[in-house]
């Protein structure tokens, strides 16, 4: 316990020195449905676990990590009480937030069509529209960075100015899936914890481990945006894309910000006026 | 700034020391990525490699596994491979001879197209201006199968640069035992035969068959299992994500194969009463 606790802090010293960012983060997992009446997803608290472990070997301080009914459908509401600035597991406290869990498909969606995080919790509803429920980011007042949804169709590309657009408000970069209910996404054991993988691929400095040697300094250190693209189609059916957009000041922010920003850049929060986004199908 | 040079000074004690010159053939061999011999070999783990401030490439030393990544040609902005879609399965082909993988277990080549797009925001009228759409990278996906059994967790996914040289590549296909193979022939006859699928509530099995699984590509293990994996549909439409099962030839469940021999701490996972309404 005390050796984990100096490496942490030894981690953190030569993290500032580098000047990359350890940015907080939270999991949300939810394999248990049965409950709310639809099937239960054997490999989502799994698929949040292996993430968490992730990014704990990246060095991130974790803010909660819930699974199953402790994933309230309020965590994702921006108004409301509690919301999701709630201390005890609000998807906008931490600087990063990972969901794995139930989306709702339609087949086909049309432009003004909800996406939603489906949940099967202790505080309904579970149903959550995101459109229309949720903002993210420092701009209404939480912490949230990037917003990792491993869901069937809470991106659905025909929706996004509707759906995604309005809820950045600070957030820097989002991805999901695009489907439909006929063509989905599968409970998939490994496609989230390869794109953590890719997302903190590199280390979290280039200092080759001064404390120790992280197995991520040997993985490929790809964008938020090419980790998702490299990782979100496995496990779907076809037609199903992998969806990632990045909001930015300007034309050229938007830009970088879709093919370049990582979860460690410490970058400062884009004003939304512009958006990038980029997808790939199956 | 400076204090960060200061802490490079420490790399040549931290960095590994023992096959430099086997790795900077290797990327060569595989992935005609040309390496400084004087590069540091690094090893952490199951993983070995090499790193340069654009540059990577490492090797699983218990699979069969790549890794490569030029972050200049792998960059969205950069300028993107112009050849046809044949020659960038060809390159891909090219990787998998040279990593000695047997050309008859390739089930699927074929290039998977990025899209982008941008475009200015309303937040008031949420109209989306000044929209423009176009092509980003292509990535050659090469998928597996063993003498007619699919291995759905092996891949080869790559990108090139403009000059056709690898950008980013994952070649992920280890060697599968006989043991395992048979296992998988033989719960494949058991399907053909009608193997019945163990109902799951609220759901109605989609397809089922016999495959290879294995550990990801990111993993401190590997794993390979003969299994049935059975795709479940949700019985409504109120939620979505299809169930996906995997059995042995009684039915039983089995567990996926592991990402970690031992999965890393991260705290509680058990929420309090407090903030409930």
């Amino acid at each position: 316990m005390k050796s984990r606790f100096i490496t942490s802090v030894l981690l953190l010293f030569v993290a500032t020195a580098a000047g990359a960012a350890t940015p907080t983060y939270s999991t949300g997992g939810v394999d248990v449905y049965t409950p709310c009446g639809v099937p239960n997803l054997p490999w989502r608290v799994l698929s949040a676990n292996k993430v968490a472990g992730w990014f704990n070997v990246a060095g991130f301080p974790a803010v909660s990590n819930w699974r199953n009914g402790d994933v309230w459908g309020s965590d994702f509401r921006n108004t409301g009480a509690p919301d999701d600035r709630e201390p005890g597991g609000g998807s906008d406290l931490p600087q990063i937030y990972f969901y794995a869990g139930h989306g709702t498909c339609q087949d086909p969606p049309g432009p003004t069509d909800p996406d939603y995080i489906s949940v099967c919790s202790q505080v309904g509803p579970d149903f959550n529209d995101i459109g229309a429920t949720s903002g993210w980011g420092s701009q209404s007042g939480g912490n949230l960075q990037f917003l990792f949804l491993d869901a069937s169709c809470p991106m659905d590309l025909i929706s996004l100015g509707n759906e995604w657009f309005p809820v950045f408000r600070g957030l820097h970069v989002a991805t999901g899936h695009s489907g439909t209910s006929s063509h989905d996404t599968l409970d998939s054991p490994d496609r989230s914890d390869v794109f953590a993988t890719y997302a903190v691929g590199g280390g979290m400095f280039d200092l080759y481990g001064l404390v120790s040697l992280p197995i991520i300094l040997l993985y490929p250190p790809l964008s938020v945006g090419d980790a998702w693209m490299a990782s979100g189609l496995m496990d779907v059916e076809s037609e199903v894309c992998a969806v990632a957009i990045a909001a930015g000041e300007t034309e050229a922010d938007a830009i970088d910000r879709r093919e370049h920003e990582r979860v460690t850049d410490g970058r400062s929060d884009p004003i939304p006026n512009w958006f990038g986004w980029k997808w790939i199908c199956n | 700034m400076k204090k960060k040079f200061a802490l490079l000074g420490f790399l040549p004690l931290l960095a590994g020391c023992c096959t430099p010159t086997q790795n900077v053939r290797l990327a060569a061999k595989i992935f005609d990525m040309k390496f400084d011999p004087a590069t540091k070999t690094v090893e952490v783990a199951n993983l070995t490699g090499l790193r340069t401030d654009n540059d990577l490439f490492s090797h699983r030393n218990d699979s069969r596994t790549y890794f490569l990544y030029d972050a200049a040609r792998a960059s969205g902005t950069a300028p993107l491979f112009s050849g046809t879609d044949e020659e960038l399965l060809a390159l891909a082909a090219g990787v998998l001879k040279r990593a000695h993988v047997p050309k008859d277990e390739v089930a699927k080549a074929r290039v998977l197209q990025e899209q982008t797009g941008v475009g200015a925001f309303d937040r008031t009228t949420h109209a989306i201006t000044d929209r423009k759409e176009s092509k980003g990278k292509r990535y050659a996906l090469l998928t597996r199968e063993i003498q007619g059994v699919p291995v759905v967790s092996s891949r080869l996914l790559l990108t090139t640069g403009y000059d056709k040289r690898a950008a980013f590549a994952e070649l992920h296909w280890p060697v599968v035992s006989k043991e395992v193979l048979r296992e998988a022939k033989r719960l494949q006859s058991l399907v053909r035969e009608g193997w019945k699928a163990p109902e799951e509530q609220a759901a109605r099995p989609e397809t089922i068959e016999a495959v290879i699984i294995h550990s990801p590509a990111m993993a401190t293990v590997m794993d390979i299992q003969a299994v049935i994996r059975v795709i479940y549909k949700p019985a409504e439409a109120r939620v979505s994500m299809k169930v996906q099962r995997f059995f042995d030839a009684n039915g039983q469940p089995v567990t996926p194969p592991r990402t970690f021999a031992k999965m890393p701490e991260f705290g509680s996972r058990k929420r309090g009463s407090q903030g409930k309404p």
